[in-house]
């Protein structure tokens, strides 16, 4: 009768170092590609609040009127979707990152504010159209 | 791509049991029974399969009469689905073999597929407008 | 006559993933009835459909469920582009069966290791579970997510693999396959295993059919039905069988199910050696009108996303017919006339996935 067919999974495991990672003294190195956060260069948005219409949960908030202008992302909101990254006008101004390190804001809301706006296209026939 | 061909019959309610029976004859097994809520009807789909062939039985009832024989008597897997269709719709199903009476899911709000997108939409909006405006937002 | 008792099963016990409800009748220690209660994990996710575009409405249908999540929103694109006749390209087609059998095999990993954990063999559990992380770690690598994994959209799939990640998934596959074998060896041998599970909780062959029970379950007791011979997606240019067993009973489900690991490692080999070059995505345009059932086979069995649109851009019914929901007849036809010890392992058999069954 067959009896501790485990045994070669067991001992096996008995000798050699332990599956689980040492944390914190080991950390996971990120695996490329991930979805981590979503990360801005703010400096190169335009506010043309295209993210913002496209995001499924409504996570991202932005305030053109004000001076300077403020993105706002709720990360307790945000799925990872990449629906911004993929509507973004501009495709540098927002990106998915790696690298995931947890909130640290207690309602999980990350701001950016732009310090310089991006310099305007220069365009010959059009008249002053604001952004 | 495959697209599946999909055949639809429509019925009556009083030739559900005896099309179902002639189904169960040919060795159909029942794959599910779903319902739409339209503006004047419940739309009731049985759907049936034999040998990779599916076909769908299509039943109209008005909604101010909702009432549909069970098919347990048939296919007794079909309570799980008559049951939803009397808890979250609240269409009547009669000779139920296994009826929980409404206690299937336990919902806080009683039939809460019975109105149209367009009812809710209207319901939701009026809502807001009677909401004090130091609540609303 | 005896005296009855009522005991409650669920909705915690340690051996559930998530919470059902079951009132079992006893006599001594016989259950003599098991009555069946749900809505724990009600939603309400298929009335979202009316607030979301049906384009955005791909992200409600990943999380109905985290396990089987992948073919959940293969289904509901399926069905859409169904719907809108739209033609998917051969690319993301053996994508999608990439990432459908990655999928099978972890959520087969998983309920190894539950149903481990459910007659008491905890190591075999947890080492189940060690081998599904390489698995997961794959999964990540190519998709970004290990649960949601988020790759799918009407119209293809939102990543493409370049072909040296695939080939250095073939490498990997191997290895993993290596380590499945050690584990499923106990599975299949173990006299401890044999002892919890053989001529426990018969199903006939009759009776599976007329309850309409699907996926293993149905398969176990020796029916050979499988949604996959349907040929959607890539389906159609691979070579495989359905995997059926005759044993009726939960060691013929374990069996059913571990043969499917391994014919997913097999499939995954034939997908990686046929994929054509070519665009993963096609562009969408216009709104759904009309109705389509989209059939794919999930690791529990066949699942069923019906779609019914108006000519806007919200859908006017969404709705899914789940495998587990289908399971639960035949569950509670299983349970009447069994001992009160096995109750457990007769629920975990079905793989119950209560989140899908009441999304």
């Amino acid at each position: 009768m067959p009896f501790f067919k485990m045994s070669k999974v067991v001992l096996k495991s008995a000798v050699n170092k332990p599956a689980t990672r040492l944390y914190p003294f080991e950390v996971r190195p990120d695996i490329p590609q991930t979805r981590g956060r979503i990360e801005m260069t703010i400096d190169n948005c335009t506010f043309c609040t295209l993210c913002a219409r496209k995001c499924p949960t409504g996570a991202i908030e932005m305030d053109r009127k004000s001076q300077p202008r403020v993105f706002t992302l709720d990360r307790f909101k945000c799925i990872l979707c990449g629906a911004c990254v993929d509507a973004c006008l501009t495709k540098n101004s927002i990106h998915v990152d790696d690298h995931y390190a947890p909130p640290t804001d207690k309602h999980g809301m990350v701001t950016w504010t732009q310090a310089t706006p991006p310099p305007k296209p220069q365009s010959p026939a059009a008249p002053a159209a604001s952004a | 791509m495959m697209i599946e061909q999909q055949p639809l019959e429509n019925l009556d309610r009083s030739q559900l049991v005896a099309k179902v029976e002639e189904l169960k004859k040919s060795n159909h097994r029942l794959i599910q029974v779903s319902a739409t809520t339209l503006a004047e009807t419940f739309e009731i789909t049985y759907s049936f399969e034999a040998d990779q062939k599916f076909i769908n039985l299509r039943l109209q009832v008005p909604r101010t009469d909702a009432v549909v024989p069970s098919i347990t008597g048939v296919y007794f897997g079909s309570f799980t689905y008559e049951n939803e269709l009397q808890d979250l719709f609240g269409v009547k199903v009669n000779g139920l073999k296994l009826d929980f009476g409404g206690k299937f899911y336990m919902l806080a709000k009683k039939t809460p597929f019975n109105q149209t997108k367009a009812e809710a939409d209207a319901a939701a909006k009026t809502a807001v407008e009677n909401k004090p405006s130091s609540e609303a937002k | 006559m005896s005296k009855q008792t009522i005991i409650p099963f669920g909705p915690q016990h340690p051996v559930l993933p998530e919470p059902i409800h079951l009132d079992l009748v006893l006599e001594d220690e016989k259950v003599v009835q098991a009555i069946p209660s749900v809505g724990f994990i009600h939603r309400g996710l298929e009335k979202l459909a009316e607030k979301k575009e049906f384009a955005e409405m791909i992200h409600v249908a990943e999380r109905i469920c985290g396990i089987c999540s992948f073919i959940h929103g293969m289904s509901f694109s399926v069905a859409v582009e169904g719907v809108m006749k739209i033609e998917v390209p051969e690319r993301a087609q053996y994508l999608r069966v990439l990432w459908s059998e990655m999928s099978r095999i972890h959520s087969h990993l998983l309920w190894l290791g539950l149903a481990a954990d459910a007659f008491g063999f905890e190591s075999l559990f947890m080492h189940s579970w060690r081998v599904r992380e390489k698995l997961l770690d794959m999964v990540e690598a190519t998709t970004g997510g290990r649960v949601i994994f988020g790759v799918s959209k009407v119209g293809g799939v939102r990543r493409d693999i370049d072909t040296e990640t695939l080939k250095g998934m073939m490498g990997e596959f191997k290895a993993l396959e290596e380590q499945c074998r050690e584990i499923t060896t106990v599975f299949e041998k173990d006299t401890s295993v044999k002892r919890r599970t053989v001529g426990v909780g018969m199903l006939p062959k009759e009776d599976a059919y007329l309850l309409g029970a699907v996926g293993p379950m149905l398969r176990a007791s020796g029916i050979a039905s499988d949604t996959r011979m349907l040929k959607y997606a890539a389906y159609g240019d691979l070579d495989f069988a359905p995997v059926v067993e005759t044993g009726c009973d939960c060691y013929a489900r374990t069996m059913v199910r571990v043969r499917e690991v391994y014919q997913s490692f097999d499939l995954i080999r034939q997908v990686i050696a046929k994929i054509p070059m070519g665009p993963v995505d096609v562009k969408v345009t216009g709104t759904p009108n009309g109705e389509y059932y989209a059939r794919l086979e999930q690791p529990r069995g066949e699942v069923i996303h019906y779609v019914k649109g108006n000519g806007s851009k919200f859908l006017e019914r969404f709705r899914v017919r789940t495998p587990t929901f289908a399971n639960v007849p035949p569950l509670v036809h299983t349970l009447a006339g069994c001992q009160l010890a096995d109750v457990p392992v007769i629920v975990l058999s079905i793989d119950p996935c209560i989140s899908c069954t009441e999304r």
